[in-house]
């Protein structure tokens, strides 16, 4: 209810209630408060503490008038007849008997009528009242009764959001007259009625003294005034502790506040049509929970948190127990991961670290790490579990090669592998350049694979050269060396490489062994051990060395050759700002640009060579069972069908069922639902978890 | 008297109710309680449609505070998202320009991504929708054609790449398709984060990604353009790009800050303007003295000040819809009246027999505003249409009230632009001095 909707309501109760006194007769004589401990006997039942005795017809709707029947055989428990604004006096003689009952019974039914829990408000209301006009003399009486508030708030909140909205009124009524009262532990705020007085005045004295705000306030503030997502309720631990990380990190000690010019004034609304309203003067206070600014901030930063949780998020609601598994583990954001909970993670680690050598690399056999993953088919490692272990090591700081997220072959159960403490900016995903680099280097252990003859030294020399001309970064850099030393390990058969090498056209063989020379030539000289190096790679390719020796010159000699130059051309925007000055000395830098230009030529090329397990384009593993419907394809016109089996489905089912019809789950709705538009001019679907599926569209569409 | 005859979703009814009770424009459902304003609309109308046949189109939607530009734009951008197109809005703020160095201009692309809209998910977040969209139909294509995937999206990204940071954009499309082949959850959400414009530093993209560019202040306009092109690819209409409260660019102190952003605008003007880009709608919502002061506004701006001049035949009553510049006519009590009774009609589901008051009501009702706060009540119809929804509900929760004992009890406020008190200082350049 917004604020003149209340103020419409208290006046309509008023219109009401004078109709009422003026038909009075008597004079009433004042009921009698009951004081904390205090107890009345009304009919047989004991009122307790906390409640008005007396005739307060007229004057006090919760007053209890022993004199009034009460049909205590057919108690109303059902609280059907008990009016919006009830009022012990003028509710039946069954309803008076119910409501003493639950005041007998010490006001723990949590099951009870609202209605008589209004009653019974009303009159917590008035004593309020009472004693702020007698101001000082009772705090703590002030304070009991803030406590029984508490205590029926957290009893009914849930039932009734009226009484959720005047409960937590008068308990801001309470704390803004007596500052004791804010040690009551009250619910977390939630948005939709505004910042929470408590919260508000606390922002505001932040302000005037010039102090940050801390984060467990922001975040209480933020709650009340944005609606939490998924991320952030089903991860809510996880939530406030990301939230918390990265507050501090971007605002330091926190938020700072400027002072406004309006300040905070506080009006309680009455629930008791018997009672105004109060407006409280403001202490000034100034009211800084509208500046349009720190709210972004906190919301913007929210978002973030919710997003970096989302993947993490996603995998709980399918695997509710997985927790503390390593796969949940491996989804954590960053700043999380030193606080997990992840038992696995942790050996993970221990493992790693006994291993580490003087170099940071530890050589591992893959069965030792696969033992932290479930495997389904234990003779094969699936992909997924290969990518789950390069997460979760990814999470605790190490690279691993070979790594699938990089192209990399999944390992075999009795195979080696290389776990390396990785630099900040080592690659999770390959880019262009770094793809070609291991190219050339598995080209380069080939070569000596073939025969022994090439040296420690000249394979260093063709790394650095590799990592030089393709201007890799040091994690790159980094990678690359750990990539070596798996090679070298593992030494992987040139079995079909050959093979595949010859099948490729003399064009696109010219082109991998320009690409070798370029890298061998980008410090403008050839020495005789990398002339040897070529030759045996030239070998390899399948082209002559008179080829070669022609590539070596004309790289040498100009800088204008047309290949080199188109290239440079059609790619220029992406360099577009040339790289700076040499960075080592003897580099040409115009060179370095043409490298990096026919890389990217090359590497796709390349890559398709040497692509361990081209994978084929999915299929559905689901058969669709009958035709195709209107312009959809036939899984998208089985995912059709199913969906509109049923009127709601949550996320994650509509997950489960894409992922069985190998469809990417919201490009695939959009689909579906485009084609609804044009086909019924409606949409089959709407909202997003759950979603809701329109059954008329969905039988329009399959009719 | 029933205003009108489109059948009203409980939903929209909802959030109608829910939105005005607020204070705040709805959503959705805004053809149920849109009021006059035919021309304007008719204009837009035609602009979107060019938009989806390729074209462009640019609209300075220039308003009084309180005038309904928020909700003209709402609107605007319901029709757009209805005729397929994507839309993205997002309002200026000091902390969100056109151009920045200091990131607010990623901060403006970005929240402008997290609004990103289609018909099926009109609230927003649908990002990931478009570009699965995109990659689906890849997809299909790879599977018939029996070619990969990879191959197919390069095929079809091929022309981004003539634009400005097309090759990187397309790495990432790319990436978004490995990423879900592989099912690695981290490098989808890192495709997804740089597209959204959320990587501060160019080291965590090309460890992420292996892009070498981000988006940043620099370079929001290419993107948005890379991105109008994308949406095409991927089977929309185009994209409309909504911008509000560009009153804010007007507050900045810093004469160079401004016109860098005013130069920004020019850029898009004349792109549009000269066809050099396609399938993209632009519509910025403003007030006058943004437009018209000739020390700050974009009148500042002699570049802009030529190109948006108001057709000089256009006086005296004649408008002329062509031109970049929408001037919004204030509404009118006869206005206010109709949507009165729009907002009446929508409590009652468009059921005459259940309107909550009669027709005189409305007139009484409008007879008590005027006396509280004069003609603001029709000129700025903010608190007036909070009032009245209020009145509604509670007329509509307690059946035995009567409107005319409610009526007196109604309080009003004129509303208060809050941009005149708070003209210059949030000179964030300073305060970031501070020790």
């Amino acid at each position: 209810m917004t604020d003149l909707e209340r103020i419409l309501q208290a006046s309509i109760a008023r219109l009401r209630w004078t109709d009422k006194s003026r038909r009075r007769t008597e004079t009433p004589s004042l009921p009698r408060w009951l004081a904390q401990g205090e107890s009345a006997n009304v009919h047989g039942y004991a009122t307790g503490d906390f409640v008005y005795v007396g005739n307060g017809a007229g004057i006090e709707p919760s007053a209890i008038d022993p004199r009034l029947p009460v049909d205590a055989v057919h108690p109303n428990t059902s609280g059907e007849q008990v009016p919006y604004w009830p009022a012990y006096h003028s509710i039946p003689a069954e309803c008076r008997a119910a409501y003493l009952q639950w005041l007998h019974g010490g006001r723990k039914d949590p099951y009870v009528a609202i209605g008589y829990v209004f009653v019974f408000f009303y009159g917590l209301e008035r004593r309020v009242y009472e004693l702020i006009a007698r101001r000082g003399s009772s705090a703590d009486e002030i304070l009991a009764i803030a406590h029984e508030v508490a205590r029926l708030l957290a009893l009914h909140a849930n039932r009734s959001g009226s009484f959720e909205r005047y409960a937590e009124s008068l308990l801001d009524l309470i704390e803004w007259i007596e500052p004791r009262a804010q040690s009551i532990p009250r619910e977390t705020p939630h948005p939709g009625y505004g910042v929470p007085l408590r919260i508000a005045i606390a922002l505001g004295e932040l302000a005037v003294a010039a102090q940050p705000v801390p984060a467990a306030l922001a975040l209480d503030w933020l709650r009340s005034i944005w609606y939490l997502n998924t991320p952030a309720t089903r991860c809510a631990r996880e939530f406030e502790l990301l939230f918390h990380i990265r507050y501090a990190k971007r605002f330091g000690q926190g938020l700072f506040l400027q002072p406004g010019r309006t300040f905070l004034d506080f009006t309680y609304q009455p629930a008791s049509a018997a009672l105004d309203l109060i407006n409280v003067a403001h202490r000034n206070v100034p009211d800084v929970t509208q500046l349009a600014r720190p709210r972004t901030k906190l919301t913007d930063l929210a978002q973030e948190c919710t997003s970096a949780l989302d993947a993490f998020s996603r995998f709980l609601g399918k695997n509710p127990d997985a927790r503390e598994s390593l796969a949940a583990f491996a989804l954590l954001p960053d700043e999380l991961v030193e606080g997990t909970h992840s038992a696995d993670a942790r050996l993970l680690a221990a493992l790693v670290v006994s291993r580490l050598d003087a170099h940071g690399r530890a050589q591992l056999g893959a069965g030792e790490l696969l033992q932290f993953v479930r495997i389904a088919k234990p003779e094969k490692i699936a992909k997924n579990e290969a990518m789950l272990l390069a997460q979760a090591l990814e999470k605790l700081g190490y690279g691993i090669e070979p790594d699938v997220r990089l192209g990399g072959p999944t390992f075999e159960s009795d195979g080696r592998v290389v776990v390396f403490r990785r630099l900040p900016d080592c690659p999770s995903t390959a880019s262009d350049e770094y793809a070609t680099a291991t190219i050339c280097m598995r080209l380069g252990t080939m070569v000596s694979a073939a025969d022994d003859e090439v040296s420690e030294q000249e394979r260093a020399l063709l790394e650095r050269h590799i990592a030089e001309a393709l201007l890799l970064s040091a994690g790159e850099r980094q990678r690359l060396g750990a990539h070596l030393a798996w090679l070298l390990e593992t030494n992987p058969g040139t079995t079909g490489m050959k093979k595949r090498l010859a099948a490729l056209s003399q064009d696109a063989r010219h082109h991998i062994g320009r690409l070798l020379v370029s890298i061998a030539t980008t410090d403008a000289r050839v020495d005789p051990r990398e002339m040897k190096i070529l030759e045996k790679l030239y070998d390899l390719i399948g082209l002559d060395d008179s080829d070669l020796y022609r590539d070596v010159h004309a790289a040498q000699s100009a800088d204008d050759e047309p290949l080199a130059i188109d290239i440079l051309a059609s790619s220029s925007r992406r360099f577009a700002i040339p790289p700076k000055p040499a960075p080592t000395p003897g580099l040409d830098m115009s060179r370095v640009r043409l490298r990096i230009a026919e890389t990217r030529e090359v590497s796709a090329l390349l890559g398709s060579i040497f692509a361990e397990d081209e994978a084929p384009v999915r299929g559905a593993s689901v058969a669709p069972q009958a035709g195709t419907i209107g312009s959809l394809d036939a899984t998208h016109s089985e995912l059709l069908r199913r969906l509109a089996r049923r009127e709601s489905w949550s996320r994650d089912e509509v997950e489960r069922v894409t992922a069985e019809l190998s469809l990417m789950t919201d490009g695939a709705l959009e689909a579906i639902n485009d084609y609804a538009y044009a086909a019924a001019d409606e949409p089959l679907w709407e909202d997003d978890d759950p979603l809701t599926i329109h059954a008329h569209v969905a039988r329009e569409l399959l009719r | 008297m029933t205003t009108t005859a489109i059948p009203i979703k409980p939903k929209h009814r909802e959030s109608i109710i829910q939105s005005l009770r607020a204070g705040v424009v709805p959503r959705a459902g805004q053809q149920h309680i849109q009021v006059g304003r035919h021309d304007e609309v008719k204009a837009l109308v035609t602009d979107i449609d060019r938009v989806a046949d390729s074209g462009a189109s640019i609209r300075f939607i220039i308003g009084e505070y309180g005038s309904g530009k928020t909700f003209f734009l709402n609107l605007i951008r319901s029709i757009a998202l209805e005729r397929n197109l994507v839309t993205i809005n997002a309002d200026l703020s000091p902390d969100r320009r056109l151009h920045a160095t200091g990131g607010q201009a990623r901060s403006l692309y970005a929240e402008l991504m997290r609004n990103l809209a289609t018909r099926s998910k009109p609230d927003g977040g649908a990002l990931a929708s478009v570009v699965e969209k995109f990659v689906s139909s890849a997809l299909a294509e790879a599977r018939a054609a029996g070619v990969g995937v990879e191959a197919v999206i390069r095929t079809r990204l091929a022309s981004l790449q003539e634009l400005v940071g097309g090759y990187d954009f397309a790495h990432v499309i790319e990436a978004y398709w490995r990423a879900h082949d592989s099912g690695n959850e981290d490098l989808k959400e890192s495709a997804l984060r740089w597209l959204r414009g959320e990587y501060t530093s160019k080291i965590d993209a090309r460890t992420h990604l292996g892009v070498r560019t981000i988006v940043g202040d620099a370079n929001v306009y290419d993107q948005l353009k890379l991105f109008s092109r994308f949406v095409r690819l991927a089977g929309y209409g185009g994209l409309l790009i909504v911008l509000d409260e560009l009153v804010n660019l007007y507050k900045l102190a810093n004469t160079q800050a401004r016109n860098s952003n005013y130069e920004q605008i020019l850029r898009i003007l004349n792109d549009v303007l000269q066809g050099s880009v396609e399938g993209m709608g632009v519509l910025l919502g403003g007030t006058p003295e943004f437009l018209l002061d000739t020390r700050r506004g974009l009148y500042s701006y002699s570049a802009l000040q030529s190109r948006l001049a108001q057709n000089q035949f256009a006086t005296g009553g004649l408008v002329d819809y062509s031109g970049p510049v929408l001037p919004l006519s204030q509404l009118t009590k006869e206005d206010l009246y109709v949507l009165l009774a729009n907002i009446r009609n929508v409590y009652a589901l468009g059921d005459s027999s259940r309107y909550l008051i009669p027709d005189h009501a409305l007139e009484a009702f409008m007879q008590h505003c005027s006396t509280r706060i004069g003609d603001a009540y029709f000129r700025t119809p903010r608190n007036t249409v909070t009032a009245f929804v209020s009145l509604l509900s509670v007329l509509e929760q307690n059946a035995e009230a009567k409107w005319h004992e409610l009526l007196g009890a109604v309080t009003i406020q004129a509303d208060r632009n809050p941009d005149l008190d708070a003209a210059a200082d949030d000179d964030d350049d300073l305060a970031t001095f501070r020790l």
